[in-house]
């Protein structure tokens, strides 16, 4: 790989005693779109736990863009680095609107003082306008996210993550509880919003993994099985004995 | 939510009643006697206090057992500065004491002593959260070691007779002066009215900007917070902070036109009773802590001399009756009624 980005050497997750992560390396290229699938439980979420702080790894070294990020808090992750991820299922605030919520993951202003004499501008207030048409959401930016139904919460969530402007966007299972109708219309956001991205996401659904998928990386019991285009993995002996006939 | 029916339109919205409770203030020293002037005058810097808590509670949702802390120590320092200021106060010589011990030397000077007043529990706040807020500590423990911190101030204060008079407190603090002038108690009700009417547009304006959006942000989904690039410790630690500066700013008002201290300023109880006044009025908007504080005092001040301790019985009925009819407060019901949010949403989130 030319120019990689992000890169994972030997990490391992130990939950008291049950390797979550096994000993894997991965590296995804600048402005990749890398789909990681695997059945429930292959240790996709804790992969990506990881790469934004939620999780301590207890070996291994994460380098993303050229700087050592391995055991940095998630607010420094986030917003020093520019790694945004979107979780799986909706994770949101709840109680506020849909464009409070995208004004809050807007990139800068984290800190304390600057939070206190924010002032939005009309470039905040246009870029949060682009992310609803982006997101599908432009009549309900004043609606709590609450009263959203489950697949337009996961579009303000994906729709966060684009508003922090991240450099590399994690998005883990997108599409859990949408209809295939939404689930197609997701794809096409994530094929909007690679443009200058790199995006890593986490999938159950074939047809979606087909739809945004260049690489793909098969996770299997904390380990990595295989690697390939979406036909390579797609006729992988292994692939299918553990994961496509499931 | 843009589309409100007509009905809920014309409940008075939050400015309103803001108004509402600014006129009461001004005009009822107009309408009664000065016993009446000097009991709401202590009643005020409870509203502070209640500002104090809201701010932690309400909106970041840190429920503190703690924060007669910062006010109980902003009440004594205030006390003792006024008395030292004034030569050897009285329960020093009872233990002997000939002068003002080193630690309270600089108090003598009054500025100074309103100074420390506030910097010392902001300081011992910041240590506080340092330590507590940083989410290896969540929830029902941050309220246990809060209320122990409580428990543990009041022991000392209780302990520290020479320096804090013990159970008997400090007395014959004067109320606040100006210019080299003592004020009257209706002077002191309006300079007391009038800080916290400064205070409580402080916290107004800083709740109305996107550090306000953090802090609910923080309360409602703290996980999300760190995830979008906030690093959630500094904002409650400052949250934390600047709430114990309004307590203290609240106890040092209150030590002043009382004319008195005594330990339970800096006890559990005092902490309870805040949480309830904010229950009651309504957590996160202010406007419900100042109304649950003023509808609650007065209540007390006027019900304990019909019933006597049976108020502290009341007062647990009147809470259970809040918690299970009207969760989001009085004030905060009519502030938040709005068709198109149901609960089982609002749930789920
Ligand atoms: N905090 C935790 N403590 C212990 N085990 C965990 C924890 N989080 C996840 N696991 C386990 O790690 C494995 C991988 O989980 P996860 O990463 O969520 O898988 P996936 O996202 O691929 O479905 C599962 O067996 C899960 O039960
Ligand atoms: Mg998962």
């Amino acid at each position: 790989m030319a120019d990689t980005i992000l890169e994972l050497m030997d990490v391992t997750v130990d939950f008291k005693g049950f390797l979550a992560v096994d000993a894997v390396s991965l590296s995804v290229g600048r402005g990749e779109v890398r789909t990681i699938i695997g059945p429930n439980g292959a240790g996709k979420s804790t992969l990506i736990d990881l790469i934004t702080g939620k999780t301590r790894l207890k070996f291994g070294k994460i380098v993303f863009d050229g700087a050592d990020i391995t055991l940095r808090p998630p607010h420094e992750i986030a917003h020093a680095y520019g790694i945004g991820r979107k979780f799986q299922g909706p994770n949101t605030f709840f109680d506020m609107s849909v464009f409070d919520n995208l004004l809050l993951a807007l990139r800068g202003s984290t800190g304390v003082g600057k939070s206190i004499f924010y002032r939005r501008t009309d470039d905040a207030r246009g870029k949060i306008d682009d992310i609803l048409r982006i997101i599908g959401l432009e009549d309900k930016k004043d609606t709590l996210v609450s009263a959203l139904s489950y697949g337009e919460k996961q579009w303000v969530e994906i729709g966060m993550v684009l508003a922090q402007d991240a450099k590399l966007v994690i998005l883990d299972e997108p599409t859990t509880g949408m209809t295939a109708d939404e689930t197609y219309k997701t794809g096409e956001m994530i094929r909007a919003m690679r443009k200058d991205r790199t995006i890593i996401v986490s999938e159950h659904d074939m047809d979606f993994v087909r739809q945004v998928a260049e690489t793909v990386t098969v996770m299997n019991q904390g380990k990595i099985l295989a690697e390939g285009t979406f036909e390579e993995i797609r006729q992988n002996p292994e692939v299918i004995r553990v994961y496509l006939k499931e | 939510m843009k589309k409100l029916s007509p009905r809920l339109k014309n409940i008075p919205r939050r400015a309103t009643m803001n108004a509402l409770l600014l006129v009461f203030i001004l005009i009822y020293p107009l309408t009664t006697g000065l016993y009446q002037i000097d009991t709401m005058a202590k009643v005020i810097p409870l509203m502070i206090f209640a500002l104090s808590a809201d701010l932690l509670w309400g909106y970041t949702g840190i429920m503190s057992l703690g924060q007669a802390v910062p006010f109980g120590i902003g009440a004594y320092i205030a006390a003792i500065s006024n008395n030292v200021s004034a030569g050897i106060p009285s329960y020093m010589r009872t233990y002997g004491i000939t002068e003002v011990p080193a630690v309270f030397r600089p108090l003598t000077n009054p500025y100074l002593g309103t100074a420390f007043a506030i910097l010392i529990p902001c300081l011992l706040s910041f240590m506080i959260g340092r330590l507590l807020l940083t989410g290896k500590v969540r929830g029902v423990f941050v309220s246990l070691i809060t209320m122990a911190l409580s428990n543990v101030l009041m022991l000392a204060v209780n302990n520290a007779q020479r320096f804090t008079g013990g159970s008997n407190g400090v007395n014959n603090v004067s109320r606040p002066s100006l210019f080299g002038h003592i004020l009257s108690i209706t002077e002191n009700y309006y300079f007391v009215a009038l800080i916290a009417a400064l205070l409580f547009a402080v916290c107004a304006a800083l709740t109305s900007t996107k550090f306000g959006k953090v802090l609910g942000a923080i309360r409602v989904n703290e996980n999300r917070v760190a995830f979008i690039g906030y690093n959630v410790t500094s904002y409650k630690v400052f949250v934390y902070v600047f709430s114990s500066a309004l307590a203290a700013i609240a106890g040092i008002l209150y030590a002043r036109t009382c004319g008195m201290v005594s330990p339970s300023l800096t006890g559990l109880r005092l902490s309870i009773l805040v949480i309830i006044w904010i229950a009651v009025g309504g957590r996160g908007n202010l406007t419900g802590a100042l109304f649950g504080c003023l509808l609650l005092n007065g209540m007390e001040r006027i019900m304990a001399g019909i019933i006597g301790d049976a108020w502290e019985f009341v007062i647990g009925i009147i809470l259970l009756l809040i918690v299970f009819c009207v969760p989001d407060g009085l004030i905060g019901t009519l502030l938040t009624a709005r068709p198109g949010l149901k609960k089982k949403e609002a749930a789920n989130g």
